[in-house]
């Protein structure tokens, strides 16, 4: 029996570290690749986007993989941060789109979520269930109507025509209401009893529990808004306004050389994100006592 | 303990990646700031402007000095003493027209005592008829033939004599006066009555109006090229102090295509559809300048190197090593006398019609021709980088700090006129 265990441990543990491999070798490509010179990504992926004709005579190569540089070099570095304005521009209008909707999704998803979730009310769950529906059906879905009616407001081409729509995103009150579901009603009873109000309440108690709730939000949000296309590329035309995720769309083979230094560059606030959210993550399960 | 432990342990490792965090913000802002500091720094920047199609006027101006084509020395044909002098310089005479009279008093001295002896010779005639007829009475035969020999002898003499003093009147009448041997204009009179030579030269410098008179120009070899042996001109002419003003026209006396009357226009030969127009326009300070018409009848082709600096201005220091040109103008105008300063002006539309026009500090040279830098917009996931790329092209006309070019070049693209330091080829510079 304890064989056993032990094989299945192990075939678990292959599986899984087959499983890391397969999600972490394309950022550790990514990472050392960066450091390559321009003229080794050339050569390793000078193929990259060419069709082969293998039926006319042309041989089908691979691209080459290559995980250590020659020759390490932050000229790639230079190359997107100091000979590509654009970068930086992209850059901040990445982050001056993304902040406010994460900030204000979070705000706005938590005290929503409360009032699913803790408050009483006539048709509350109907309410949202019809919320929730909005979050289910595809950006694409509702693409026309948000362009009319962003069209409508005046605010096409405009920051504000990602931001607000980011904001009031279903998904965090959903995902908040299922935490705050989870947190016992005896605490806001004791709460209540001691005279406190929905205020209080809710940021002296459900907050603070529902924290690890809220990092996994903003760490979601910040990933799924920083990566975001269809909507600047529809609701921006002005290319000075374009945040960096459009960056990956125009890239092509010219630019291939700087590629993974932009491509590090834009994952690092991705990973710092994480890496410090993470923590929050324990902090949270420490506090909230749902523990078991 | 653990717990604590691990607390602390957390408030470690966010605070490191706060720190890590706010380096990369702040590095971002920095670079966002100085971003275009460090570019400029990186960079060269270039000058550019666009490339636009159209042709180079090429212009010249030039001055000639009237010169006749041919010119006769009229020397003094006998050495004899000058009796008078019929001609003026600037005259202008006809063939046959005494220009000077020499005093032919020897000739005719020599001719009366040739006379002289002629009437002599004549005298003994009827004394050696008489001998004859006397021998023929009462002489022997050998007095006869003797008398007979005499006489004929004596006859013989005479027909001798006359024959001397005819061609001594004849010369006598040739040299005894100097006339034109064509119709001319007389340039240099030197005879003075009274004096026999008084210089080493001709008496009379004699203009030969048939032949007309001719002036060279040293125009730019984009210019001369297009020019034709026969190719008539217009000019204008500002004539010396004092001489008639007349209109004439020139003949055409070029071979080949220049034949037909064409205006202030040479029609070219090449590919038919080349079109060239040469102009000359007088400038002139003072008096009234007025329009003539020359024939191109010579293109020489100075060599390398020889001074070629011409009456007209080198735009391009770049072609020295392009031999220049001398264009022999003829001109067979009534009016013209020689010596009369002719400016010229020609103007040329470039040749070909598919050519852009870029300033010539742009076309640069190397081992494999010429080229001009233009502008390469790539478009980068990061908005447009520029690069200098090489286009060949190959210079069709240069004038006026402009160049016609032809090649791999289009309009609207913006080429590369000047740079903050040298440029190669694929160098990414800022605009």
């Amino acid at each position: 029996m304890e064989k056993n265990k032990l094989i299945a441990r192990l075939c678990l543990s292959a599986l899984l570290v087959v499983l890391a491999a397969v999600a972490l070798v394309p950022i550790a490509l990514t990472f050392t690749n960066s450091l390559m010179t321009e003229r080794e990504i050339g050569a390793n992926y000078g193929l990259l986007g060419e069709m082969t004709d293998v039926a006319a005579g042309g041989r089908d190569l691979f691209i080459n993989l290559k995980l250590l540089p020659d020759w390490l070099t932050l000229s790639q570095y230079g190359q997107v941060l100091i000979f590509n304005p654009a970068f930086l521009r992209m850059f901040w209008n990445s982050a001056g789109m993304v902040l406010p909707i994460v900030a204000g999704q979070t705000a706005v998803a938590s005290l929503s979520a409360y009032a699913f979730a803790r408050l009483r009310f006539r048709g509350r769950d109907k309410l949202f269930l019809v919320y929730l529906m909005t979050m289910l059906m595809p950006f694409q879905v509702t693409l026309v109507p948000n362009y009319i009616m962003i069209a409508r407001l005046g605010l096409l081409n405009k920051e504000a025509s990602i931001i607000l729509p980011g904001i009031f995103g279903a998904f965090g009150v959903f995902m908040l209401r299922q935490f705050m579901l989870h947190i016992p009603g005896t605490y806001t009873e004791a709460a209540k009893i001691d005279g406190a109000g929905h205020g209080t309440i809710f940021a002296r108690i459900i907050l603070p529990l529902v924290m690890p709730g809220v990092a996994s939000l903003t760490v979601l949000l910040f990933v799924d808004y920083w990566n975001m296309v269809e909507q600047p590329l529809i609701f921006l035309q002005d290319a000075f306004k374009q945040p960096l995720s459009l960056y990956l769309a125009h890239i092509n083979r010219t630019a291939r050389g700087i590629g993974f230094a932009a491509s590090v560059l834009y994952m690092t606030p991705m990973i710092l994100l994480y890496l410090y959210a993470e923590s929050y993550f324990v902090q949270g399960i420490q506090l909230s006592g749902i523990k078991g | 303990m653990d717990t604590e432990a691990a607390g602390a342990g957390q408030k470690l490792r966010q605070r490191r990646i706060r720190m890590a965090a706010g380096v990369f913000a702040g590095l971002l802002v920095a670079l966002t700031l100085l971003g275009n500091t460090l570019l400029a720094l990186t960079l060269p920047k270039v000058a550019v402007q666009p490339v636009q199609s159209g042709r180079v006027k090429t212009q010249y101006d030039g001055t000639g000095v009237v010169q006749p084509v041919e010119t006769l020395s009229l020397p003094n044909p006998a050495g004899w003493k000058v009796k008078q002098v019929l001609a003026k310089e600037g005259d202008r005479v006809h063939q046959g027209q005494a220009l000077v009279t020499y005093d032919d008093r020897d000739a005719r001295d020599q001719i009366e005592a040739q006379q002289a002896s002629l009437q002599k010779l004549k005298l003994q005639i009827p004394l050696l008829q008489q001998q004859y007829i006397q021998a023929a009475k009462d002489g022997g035969a050998a007095d006869v033939a003797g008398a007979k020999s005499a006489l004929e002898s004596a006859e013989i003499d005479i027909a001798a004599q006359q024959q001397l003093i005819a061609g001594l009147q004849a010369d006598m009448a040739e040299k005894g006066k100097l006339v034109a041997p064509v119709d001319g204009i007389v340039k240099e009179v030197h005879a003075l009555a009274g004096t026999a030579g008084v210089s080493a030269g001709p008496d009379v410098l004699l203009v030969s109006s048939g032949r007309g008179y001719r002036f060279e120009l040293r125009p730019p070899a984009s210019l001369a090229e297009t020019l034709r042996v026969g190719d008539k001109l217009e000019a204008q002419v500002q004539a010396q102090g004092g001489g008639q003003e007349d209109e004439g026209q020139g003949e055409v006396q070029g071979e080949g295509e220049g034949q037909d009357e064409v205006k202030g226009k040479a029609q070219g030969e090449e590919q038919g559809q080349e079109q060239e127009q040469g102009q000359m326009k007088g400038d002139m300070q003072d008096g009234d300048p007025h329009t003539i018409h020359g024939v191109v009848t010579e293109i020489l082709q100075d060599l390398p190197g020889s001074d070629g600096s011409g009456g007209g201005e080198e735009e391009d220091g770049a072609v020295s090593s392009v031999p220049g040109y001398r264009i022999v103008v003829k001109l067979t105008d009534a009016s013209i006398r020689g010596g009369e300063t002719v400016k010229v002006h020609l103007e040329k539309d470039a040749s070909d019609t598919d050519t852009m026009l870029v300033p010539s500090a742009a076309v640069r040279r190397d081992g494999a021709g010429a080229y001009v830098l233009v502008i390469e917009e790539r478009q980068g996931p990061l908005g447009n980088a520029y690069y200098a790329s090489r286009r060949s092209v190959s210079v069709k006309e240069t004038g006026d700090g402009m160049s016609a070019v032809s090649g791999s070049l289009f309009e609207g693209d913006r080429m590369i006129v000047e740079s903050e330091e040298p440029l190669s080829e694929g160098e990414r510079v800022r605009i």
